[in-house]
C-alpha cells in the first residue's frame, strides 16, 4: 500500500471515529417493562407447563421452596412481581440457543418437510421430531432452487457438502458471490472458507464458470489446501454439469495458484466414490464425505462407516453390530441386513439409512432396496420399497 | 429487577444500542431489535459457558439479530421488485431515512461517512462499526463475527476502500458542480 493510500485510510478511520455517540434515551425501567411483557417469554411459560407432569412439577416446586426458604428471608422485600415472571422464564429448558437459532430453525423445517407421519401422543412428539430431522433432500418444488456448496471440516481433512435451498428466482452468480455470508452460520464449527473475495461469473444457460481471484490471493502454498479448494469447487459446480472453471486475477493476469503455479483453468472432478459419516461439532451436525479411490468397493466403504474418527469430530453412521451383504441389480443397490441384525426406529437408524443412500449415490446407483428388515418405516422412509438416492445432502433452507 | 438484566443493561446496553443503530440507522427499529437481543439472551443465558467473554457473546447475538433483519428485508425487497419489475432501477433506489439529530449537527464529512456506510456489505459495515465506532480490537471483532483475524483485516480493508471510493466520487461531483 502506498503512503498516499495509508494516509487516505487513516483519514477515513479518523472520520469513522468521529461519528457521534448514539444513546438510547429510554430509562432502564422502561426497557425492562417492554421486555418482560414480550410474548416470547410468556409462550415459553406455557410450553413448560405442557412438558412437565403436574406431580413432578409440584414435587420440584415444593423442594425448590424448601431449599430457598432461608434465602427468601434474607431477600430484599422490595422485589416486584414482574421480576418473578422473568425469573420463571429463565428456568425454561434451553432448546433454542440464541446464536444458532435461525440455522436450527431451518434444520427443523427441513425435517418437517419429509415428515409424513404424525405422532399419536404428545409424549412421543420429541422423539418424532428428532427422528425426522433429515440430513438429505430428495426433491425440491418447482419454485425452489438448490445451490451446491461445500466447506472443509475444522481440521481440513474432508469436505462437508451443503445444499442451500431457496425459493424464487434462481440467481447462481448472486448466491456464489455471497456464499461466505450464507456459510457464516457454520463458521465456528467448520474449517476456513477458501473463496474469500473470489468473484464468480456464471453463464446461467451454459453453466460456464469464470472465477476472478484477488491479486493477493494465496492458499499458503499448501498442496492439501489446494486440493481441498479443487474438491470444493467441484462440489459446487459439477452438479450443474460444469467440467472446468476458468481462472484469472482481478488485474486480468493468470492466477499464481500456489502450489500449482500459473494456471488459467481448473478441471472439476466428478463425484468421487465416498462413504458418509457424521460430522458433529458445536451446533453443527452434518453428513461428511469420506472419499475413496476407485479400488474401494461400496461394501468396504460402508464397512468403513462403522468407525469413529473422534479427533476429527467425525462419527460412525453404521452401528458396529450391523451385518449386511451387498448386491447390484442394474442401477439398484440391494442392501440386505443379516438375519440376526435388528435396529429400531430412531435417530441413529435414520442417519444410517441416509448415509447409505448418499454412499450409493456417490457410487453411481440410482436407488437402494433395504432388505430383511423388521422395521418397515424409518422416519419418512418406507423400507418395503426401493428408495431413490437423494438429490442433495445437508440442506439449509434460506427462506423463512 | 432481574440481576442478569441489570448487569447487561448497566454494562452493555448503550454500546449494544449504538452498534445496532449504526447497522440499521433507525431508532425505533433499534429498540425492537435490541428487545429481541434481550429476549434471546435472557432465555438462554444459562447456556453461556464462558468460552467467549460476555461482551463478545452479547454482540454476536446482536449481530445475528441484525443480519436476520437484513435478510428478511432483502426477501421483502425482492418480492416487491419482482412484483413491479423495477430491477436495476429499483435496486438503486435511495433509502431516505432522516438523519438523527446527533448526526445532523455534524459537519458535511461526518454526514457523508454516515451515509456511505450503507454502501458497504453487512460484513464490512459490522467490522467498521465494531472496530472504529465501538473501538473493539481485531481479536474481539473476529470473535464476535466468528471470523479469522485475517478475514477481519481483509473485510476492514475492503470496507475502508469502499468508503474511500464513494467519498472520492462525492468530491469529484462537488468539484464539477463548482466549475
Amino acid at each position: 500500500m502506498s503512503d498516499q493510500d495509508q494516509n487516505d485510510q487513516r483519514e477515513i478511520i479518523d472520520k469513522l471515529k468521529g461519528l457521534p455517540q448514539i444513546q438510547d434515551t429510554r430509562n432502564k425501567k422502561e426497557v425492562f417493562s417492554q421486555i418482560s411483557s414480550h410474548p416470547d417469554l410468556k409462550r415459553r411459560k406455557i410450553n413448560r407447563k405442557k412438558k412437565w407432569m403436574p406431580i413432578v412439577s409440584a414435587t420440584a416446586a415444593a423442594l425448590f421452596l424448601i431449599l430457598l426458604l432461608p434465602v427468601f428471608f434474607n431477600t430484599d422485600t422490595r422485589q416486584i412481581s414482574e421480576e418473578d415472571s422473568m425469573n420463571e422464564a429463565y428456568d425454561m429448558p434451553m432448546d433454542e440457543t440464541s446464536e444458532n437459532y435461525s440455522y436450527e430453525q431451518e434444520q427443523e423445517s427441513a425435517g418437517q418437510e419429509i415428515n409424513r407421519e404424525s405422532a399419536p401422543a404428545e409424549q412421543e412428539n420429541s422423539q418424532m421430531e428428532t427422528v425426522n430431522e433429515s440430513l438429505v433432500v430428495h426433491h425440491v418444488s418447482q419454485d425452489q432452487n438448490i445451490y451446491f456448496a461445500g466447506i472443509p471440516d475444522l481440521q481440513a481433512q474432508y469436505v462437508i457438502p451443503i445444499a442451500f435451498i431457496n425459493s424464487g428466482e434462481r440467481d447462481l452468480q448472486g448466491f456464489y458471490n455471497n456464499m461466505d455470508e450464507y456459510l457464516g452460520e457454520l463458521n465456528s464449527d467448520t474449517g476456513e472458507y477458501l473463496f474469500e473475495n473470489v468473484e464468480f461469473e456464471i453463464d446461467h444457460s451454459s453453466y460456464e464458470v469464470a472465477m476472478a481471484l484477488p491479486n493477493d490471493f494465496s492458499l499458503n502454498g499448501s498442496a492439501a489446501t489446494a486440493n481441498m479448494f479443487e474438491k470444493i469447487l467441484s462440489e459446487m459446480f459439477r452438479p450443474y454439469g460444469t467440467e472446468k472453471v476458468t481462472i484469472h486475477t482481478d488485474n486480468g493476469e493468470p492466477a499464481e495458484f500456489d502450489p500449482f503455479g500459473d494456471i488459467d483453468e481448473m478441471q472439476l472432478q466428478e463425484m468421487t466414490p465416498s462413504g458418509y459419516k457424521l460430522y458433529e461439532l458445536g451446533n453443527t451436525k452434518m453428513l461428511i464425505q469420506i472419499p475413496h479411490n476407485d479400488q474401494t468397493s461400496i461394501e468396504e466403504a460402508i464397512q468403513g462407516m462403522k468407525e469413529d474418527e473422534a479427533e476429527l469430530h467425525v462419527f460412525k453412521t453404521v452401528p458396529e453390530d450391523i451385518q449386511f451383504t451387498i448386491e447390484q441389480e442394474n442401477n439398484q443397490l440391494n442392501f440386505r441386513f443379516s438375519e440376526d441384525t435388528d435396529f429400531t426406529e430412531g435417530r441413529d437408524s435414520l442417519d444410517m439409512i441416509e448415509a447409505v443412500l448418499m454412499t450409493a449415490k456417490s457410487y453411481g446407483y440410482k436407488q437402494v432396496k433395504f432388505e430383511n428388515t423388521e422395521q418397515q418405516h424409518i422416519g419418512p422412509y418406507n423400507l418395503t420399497e426401493p428408495l431413490p438416492v437423494p438429490e442433495a445432502v445437508n440442506p439449509i433452507y434460506l427462506n423463512d | 429487577m432481574n440481576s442478569v438484566f441489570n448487569k447487561i443493561y448497566d454494562e452493555f446496553h448503550q454500546d449494544l444500542y449504538q452498534f445496532i443503530f449504526y447497522m440499521v440507522k433507525d431508532k425505533h427499529l433499534t429498540e425492537d431489535l435490541l428487545q429481541e437481543v434481550y429476549i434471546k439472551v435472557l432465555n438462554s443465558h444459562k447456556n453461556f459457558k464462558g468460552d467467549s467473554s460476555l461482551k463478545t457473546w452479547l454482540f454476536s447475538i446482536a449481530r445475528h439479530v441484525t443480519i436476520d433483519h437484513f435478510r428478511a428485508q432483502e426477501r421483502k425487497r425482492k418480492r416487491i421488485l419482482e412484483f413491479f419489475d423495477w430491477n436495476e432501477k429499483g435496486q438503486n433506489m435511495k433509502d431516505n431515512k432522516p438523519l438523527p439529530d446527533e448526526v445532523a449537527v455534524q459537519n458535511e464529512e461526518v454526514k457523508q461517512i454516515y451515509e456511505h456506510l450503507d454502501k458497504c456489505t453487512p460484513d464490512q459495515k459490522s467490522v467498521l462499526i465494531l472496530r472504529f465506532i465501538q473501538s473493539f480490537s481485531i481479536r474481539e471483532t473476529a470473535d464476535i463475527l466468528k471470523f479469522s483475524t485475517s478475514k477481519v483485516k481483509t473485510t476492514q480493508h475492503r470496507g475502508l476502500k469502499m468508503l474511500r471510493k464513494y467519498l472520492e466520487e462525492n468530491k469529484k461531483r462537488g468539484g464539477e458542480s463548482n466549475e
